[in-house]
């Protein structure tokens, strides 16, 4: 079937295969979908294991539906986290559409053809949390678990009107420039709040009778009440919640389009030009300190840069939350530390040693590349190893050991992760990094997904040593042999002498 | 670091650099002497921006040697790139950093002391009109900014040898003038520039020997009376003209 060109799904499926491009395919090859398929697989099979493992009471559907339940609220807040970074870039980043606006297109379907591509990353997320859940439930043999589906996607559209409603309001109260800063640390803010929830609860956190936190039964209540009844097959719920999703994001569209229009004819105007030459600068001659406030001022001034590190730590809250289910705090928390790390040393690194911004300077220095090297991970790994240390230190006061192994663990993630960086530098433009976030890295799904796995695996080796399960070290072994094998891999070397 | 007398600034013996099948500098022989002003033409893909990126450092040769004042790049890079500095085509600055900071991080690259580098940026921020936008961020700046900014990062180590790739993009008349201007008074003082550029009426006026490359290799070389001689023609377009058509 030919679309129309110009049609409103012609404009999505466009949209969306530029988002996939963005990620660094430029076709969908054979080999990276038969590697996200075993990931997908594996996401599915670790999900059945999570449900069935813990209680192994699975057999009554409240209980099966109140694990689901707190899937989708995770799924509900990283679809927020999604949703708020993906409608920033999609809405109010206006050169990206310049030649939407310029084309003779109504500005209506422009703005449906974006918030249809928001709903749709905002729902993807859901592939990681609520449906590898949802399908093991499923094929456990309760089948309206597939409910999941239609109320995930009603879920993701109350995320987008919501999104979108405060955006309207932001814009029309602050204007375009200061909207879009504001949605920024907005976002970026959002997960310090939930650590912050997370902490609060897990202080009051005494199991409830079926077997869920107390704090989680009290959000899911308030939240999903009715998705949570959706779930359990109560169609006149499903059928609420999916019109109340349509018609809020009906509402909203009908009246963001105004300033949604004002955004996209509005750029990003540069501030006045500061007259401040007079005042005095202390001019520094250390390299070393002038390498470090060169790589920290670089992502930290960049809105888009510092919210993504914000929100690194986000993923490693999984940990803590689902440690209160079914380990101890103290592991959970050993995990969550090296998790951490991992992902903090990966983000840094990828931003400092890959998408060095201007290794033409660089390779004329004449200054030795190891030193620079040397250099860039001391400002990838100072600022981690301190947190790794202190949340280590705080975790060692409750269980000693299980700090212990947090601060070797955090340690050892964020020097892998920074070696990955260093073996197998993938050089790409820090302006198209900002533009697409942290997901463009031309790196093969095989070699993100190494990285991944070696993170996962660093934070796995922490939980299971913590819980003095000492196979826990062969997980360690085995992933700290990734960063040589990367090496081992890495086809730029002879091309790039850089800096 | 002062050469002995009779060494080049810049020596280029048979370079070569291949991307996969393509050669994109093919046994590439240049020599320049100090205080020389020359002129790299080509047309596009001619391998201009390779030649400069293999001086540079930031790219390494295949075959060939490249010496700086008589350092071997290969040898020892670290001292062949302390006399040189490099302005490619995209000015390379950080866009969250202050133009004052740019200034002080690259002083501090080349380890110039403190004090000098303040009074040198001063100089060099005066000279190229930047000075009341010090405190700005360099993703503020305009195009033509930015490349003088750049400028002025190459030229705060007081350097010997000066690269640059497209120098005048982006500014505006009046600052073109000043930038070959001062240029021009550096290579009176000893400064070797080595530049490339499509603007070939720049490189008639500016430029005291002229090179023109094609597919990596130079088709001629020589001073602008040499080449109208060798080639025809009354321009230097002519001459380009001529000499890439013999060439293909």
């Amino acid at each position: 079937m030919r679309l129309a060109p110009g049609s409103l799904v012609w404009l999505v499926l466009w949209d969306l295969r530029v988002r996939w491009r963005s990620l660094g395919y430029t076709r969908i090859g054979l080999s990276s979908i038969a590697i996200y398929a075993a990931f997908f697989l594996l996401l599915h099979g670790a999900a059945a294991a999570i449900i069935l493992e813990p209680t192994n009471k699975f057999h009554t559907q409240a209980q099966a539906l109140a694990v689901l339940a707190q899937w989708c609220l995770w799924g509900t807040l990283m679809m927020a986290m999604f949703g708020a970074v993906g409608l920033v870039r999609l809405l109010m980043a206006g050169p990206e559409l310049a030649l939407l606006l310029s084309s003779p297109l109504p500005l209506a379907r422009v703005l449906w053809s974006r918030v249809l591509v928001f709903m749709v990353l905002v729902w993807s997320v859901n592939l990681m949390l609520a449906v590898p859940a949802a399908d093991a439930g499923a094929l456990l043999g309760h089948p309206r678990f597939l409910l999941a589906y239609p109320v995930s996607l009603a879920l993701a559209a109350l995320v987008a009107a919501g999104w979108l409603a405060l955006a309207a309001l932001l814009v029309r109260g602050l204007g375009v420039v200061r909207a879009r800063q504001a949605l920024w640390w907005l976002v970026g803010a959002m997960p310090v709040a939930w650590m912050v929830l997370v902490f609060v609860n897990a202080g009051a956190g005494n199991a409830g009778s079926d077997g869920t936190h107390s704090w989680t039964a009290r959000a899911a209540g308030v939240l999903m009440a009715w998705p949570a009844r959706a779930l359990t097959g109560d169609a006149g719920a499903l059928a609420a919640c999916l019109a109340v999703a349509a018609l809020a994001l009906w509402v909203v569209q009908r009246y963001a389009a105004a300033p949604f229009h004002a955004s996209l004819l509005t750029p990003d105007a540069p501030r006045a030009r500061q007259a401040r030459s007079a005042r005095p600068m202390r001019w520094r001659s250390s390299l070393s300190l002038l390498f470090l406030s060169k790589e920290w001022r670089t992502i930290l001034r960049e809105p888009r840069l510092a919210v993504a590190l914000f929100q690194q730590p986000l993923i490693a809250l999984m940990f803590l939350y689902l440690s209160l289910q079914l380990s101890s705090l103290a592991a959970g928390a050993a995990a969550a530390i090296a998790e951490t790390a991992g992902l903090l040393a990966s983000y840094l690194g990828s931003l400092t040693i890959s998408a060095e911004e201007a290794p033409g300077l660089l390779a004329a220095v004449p200054v030795p590349r190891a030193r620079l090297i040397r250099l860039k991970c001391v400002a990838v790994l100072a600022p981690v190893i301190a947190a790794v240390a202190a949340a280590a230190l705080a975790v060692a006061l409750a269980d000693p050991w299980a700090g212990l192994v947090a601060l070797a663990c955090g340690c050892g993630a964020a020097f892998s992760a920074t070696a990955v960086e260093v073996a197998a530098p993938y050089p790409f433009s820090r302006r198209s990094f900002t533009r697409v976030a942290h997901g463009r890295r031309h790196r093969s799904p095989l070699d993100l997904l190494s990285i991944s796995v070696m993170i996962l695996g660093w934070a796995a080796g922490a939980w299971f040593l913590a819980g003095h399960h000492w196979w826990g070290a062969g997980i360690v072994f085995l992933v700290i042999l990734v960063p040589f094998w990367q090496w081992w891999r890495d086809i730029n070397r002879e091309a790039i002498l850089g800096y | 670091m002062m050469p002995e007398p009779g060494v080049p600034a810049l020596c280029l013996a048979d370079v070569v650099k291949r991307f996969g099948d393509l050669i994109a500098v093919d046994r590439l022989n240049l020599r320049l002497a100090r205080g020389e002003f020359y002129a790299l033409l080509g047309p596009n893909g001619a391998g201009k921006t390779t030649t400069l990126r293999l001086i540079s450092g930031l790219l390494r040769p295949d075959a060939g040697r490249v010496e700086i004042l008589g350092v071997d790049a290969a040898q020892a890079p670290e001292r062949a790139k302390r006399p040189l500095a490099f302005v490619p085509d995209e000015p390379p600055l950080y866009g969250k950093l202050r133009l004052i900071e740019y200034l002080e991080f690259v002083a501090g690259l080349w380890a110039v002391p403190a004090d000098a580098a303040m009074r040198r940026a001063d100089e060099l921020l005066g000279w190229l009109e930047l000075d009341a936008a010090r405190r700005e961020l360099c993703e503020n700046l305009s195009r033509g900014m930015q490349q003088k900014l750049a400028l002025a990062a190459a030229l705060i180590h007081d350097p010997q040898v000066l690269v640059l790739d497209e120098p005048l993009t982006g500014l505006d008349a009046h600052a073109a003038r000043r930038v070959k201007d001062h240029l021009l008074a550096l290579t009176r003082r000893g400064l070797t520039v080595l530049f490339s550029t499509h603007i070939l009426d720049v490189a008639e006026k500016l430029a005291g020997r002229i090179g023109v490359i094609q597919h990596g290799r130079l088709l001629a070389e020589g001073r602008l009376d040499q080449l109208r001689a060798r080639y025809g023609g009354a321009s230097l377009e002519d001459v380009f003209l001529n000499a890439t058509a013999a060439g293909s």
